[in-house]
């Protein structure tokens, strides 16, 4: 019996959770200093980079098409580079 | 969701028409990424404008206050900055693939005309904004793109002195650029916009230059949820790509001006007026009567872009058939890439008249003989040859291929102009290891350029089907 969770599943609730979190991390941070403006820059982006994913998996399932997975996987490497340099310059 | 939201608000209602599925391609929605990037400006800009002060004494207090104690102001500033640069960046993009795929044609003759319009507006933004920090750096050089407007001949110069000065001093002048900047420019921007629009909804898109595309790809998308959606993506992804620009060379305030201060700085316009500086500084253009010369020559320049549809009077839109236009095209691009970069490289140096002779004709005459050398070569062997592969297949290609190219331009101008540059030094008895290094290095840059022009070419050839004889040696790595 298929369990119904598919890779794609697994990849919007990614997108989401990520979303939500850099959304707290964006009223958390107080950017009056250079770092905090840094901060404040690269989660909007993940943010803004997080939605482009989501709707392009949605707009791919629109027309009838799988979405390309290379894109998609492009996306989240450059999530996962954004949150560790995130991580690393805070 | 999507439903709900169209049937509540009526954004399929057809008052824009569907696109076909050719223009779904990121090089047919520049334009379209300008307005978007204007938008954020006008929106980081409203922010700005509630603690901004428009005066010469409080101008550069008030914006260091943004910087230092508004909540966010860093960033506003920051976001608002590489925007605006983005936006004159995708306008000049914009412009230069129009040129190239001739979208100028009959019958989008006056939508060209206005979006050169757009383009002029949209250095008048940057032009105006500069002067607002009130710093050093853009006081000195406003103050020099002042002088050059005086120098145009009289009814023109009266004209833009009163508007962009007004009765004269700093006050009035500040005032003046501030109006121009928040409120006139964005107004005629807006008005161009819509009868851009009005004219894009009339003629529609214009379709890929090889003619006919195949008809998967003229299948009609609606504007809303699909194409608003992908235009959303673009968008988000063009302002996640200014965010992390902005996080990585952060922005930081020059000093005040004063007179004093003024003194002492070498007055440099920003990186899209770095082209127009690099010609006034050519030794033969000093003096009010060069100035008027140069100035003309430059108007000219503007007015042959302007004018262009109704210089380009043949019917055929297809590259391999216009290889002069296309190759003027390409001595422009170099030539402005090259005179920029030769501008920021020497900030208030004169350059000697034989120098630019040979550089400024080196570099043109170098593309020309490149250009249609690859023309002849390109065209001879597309003649009479059909193409097999399939169209559908093409539009990714198109994409990288597109931005490949335009880097290999990009390159190829710079190496050349560094090459010249190296060798008119030399020539001239600059006989240091520093000329000799710049100039073995300009020559392997230029060569790889090449390399690789030749590689994308034949790669390109191999997929359209238009090629005679296979070079195996290019093939190296390749899996069939």
């Amino acid at each position: 019996m298929k369990s119904g969770i598919t890779l794609l599943t697994v990849q919007v609730v990614f997108l989401v959770a990520l979303q939500l979190v850099s959304l707290v991390v964006l009223w958390a941070v107080n950017p009056l200093s250079q770092g905090a403006t840094d901060t404040f820059a690269l989660y909007l982006s993940i943010d803004l980079l997080a939605f482009v994913i989501l709707s392009y998996i949605y707009r791919s399932g629109r027309w009838g098409r799988v979405s390309n997975q290379f894109w998609v996987a492009l996306g989240l490497l450059s999530l996962t580079v954004l949150l560790v340099s995130n991580l690393v310059l805070g | 969701m999507a439903g709900w939201v169209d049937s509540r608000l009526g954004l399929s209602f057809p008052l824009l028409r569907p696109v076909p599925q050719f223009a779904l391609n990121p090089f047919y929605w520049l334009g379209a990424l300008a307005v978007v990037a204007f938008v954020i400006q006008g929106v980081t800009g409203m922010m700005m404008m509630l603690y901004y002060v428009p005066s010469p004494s409080q101008a550069y207090s008030s914006t260091q206050y943004i910087f230092q104690s508004v909540y966010n102001g860093r960033f506003l500033e920051t976001v608002h900055l590489y925007t605006a640069y983005a936006m004159i960046m995708l306008a000049f993009m914009h412009m230069m693939r129009g040129y190239f795929v001739s979208v100028q044609k009959k019958p989008r003759e006056v939508m060209w005309v206005v979006g050169m319009l757009m383009g002029f507006v949209t250095l008048g933004f940057g032009f105006t904004g500069y002067l607002l920090p009130w710093t050093v750096v853009s006081k000195s050089a406003t103050d020099v793109g002042i002088g050059m407007v005086s120098a145009l001949p009289p009814p023109l110069s009266s004209l833009l002195t009163f508007l962009i000065v007004g009765s004269g001093g700093d006050a009035a002048e500040l005032l003046r650029f501030f109006d121009l900047h928040v409120v006139i420019l964005p107004a005629v921007l807006l008005i161009l916009l819509v009868v851009k629009m009005y004219m894009l909804e009339a003629h529609g898109i214009s379709e890929p230059t090889g003619g006919a595309s195949a008809p998967s790809k003229r299948k009609s998308t609606p504007i809303f949820p699909d194409v608003t959606m992908y235009l959303l993506e673009l968008s988000l992804l063009f302002g996640a790509g200014m965010l992390l620009i902005s996080a990585v060379f952060p922005l930081g305030l020059p000093p005040e001006y004063s007179a004093a201060a003024a003194q002492q700085s070498i007055p440099q316009p920003d990186w899209y007026f770095l082209w127009i500086y690099q010609v006034l500084k050519v030794s033969i253009f000093e003096g009010p009567t060069g100035l008027a010369a140069a100035l003309s020559a430059i108007t000219l320049v503007f007015l042959a872009l302007i004018l262009l549809p109704f210089l380009d009077r043949g019917k055929t839109r297809e590259l391999s058939r216009r290889p002069v236009y296309t190759t003027l095209g390409l001595v422009f691009v170099g030539e402005v890439l090259m005179l920029s970069y030769w501008g920021f490289t020497t900030p208030g140096i004169t350059i000697p008249v034989e120098q630019a002779v040979f550089v400024i004709g080196g570099t043109a005459l170098l593309i020309a003989v490149g250009s249609l050398l690859v023309y002849r070569l390109l065209y001879s062997r597309a003649k009479g040859m059909l193409t097999t592969a399939p169209k559908e297949s093409l539009a990714s290609t198109e994409v990288r291929s597109g931005l490949a190219f335009s880097a290999l331009v990009a390159v190829g101008a710079l190496s050349i102009g560094l090459l010249v540059n190296s060798l008119v030094g030399l020539w001239l008895g600059e006989n240091s290891l520093a000329s000799w290094l710049s100039l073995l290095g300009a020559g392997a840059l230029l060569t790889l350029d090449v390399l690789g022009s030749v590689y994308l070419i034949y790669r390109l050839d191999l997929r359209t089907g238009t090629i005679r004889r296979r070079i195996r040696s290019l093939e190296v790595g390749w899996k069939n």
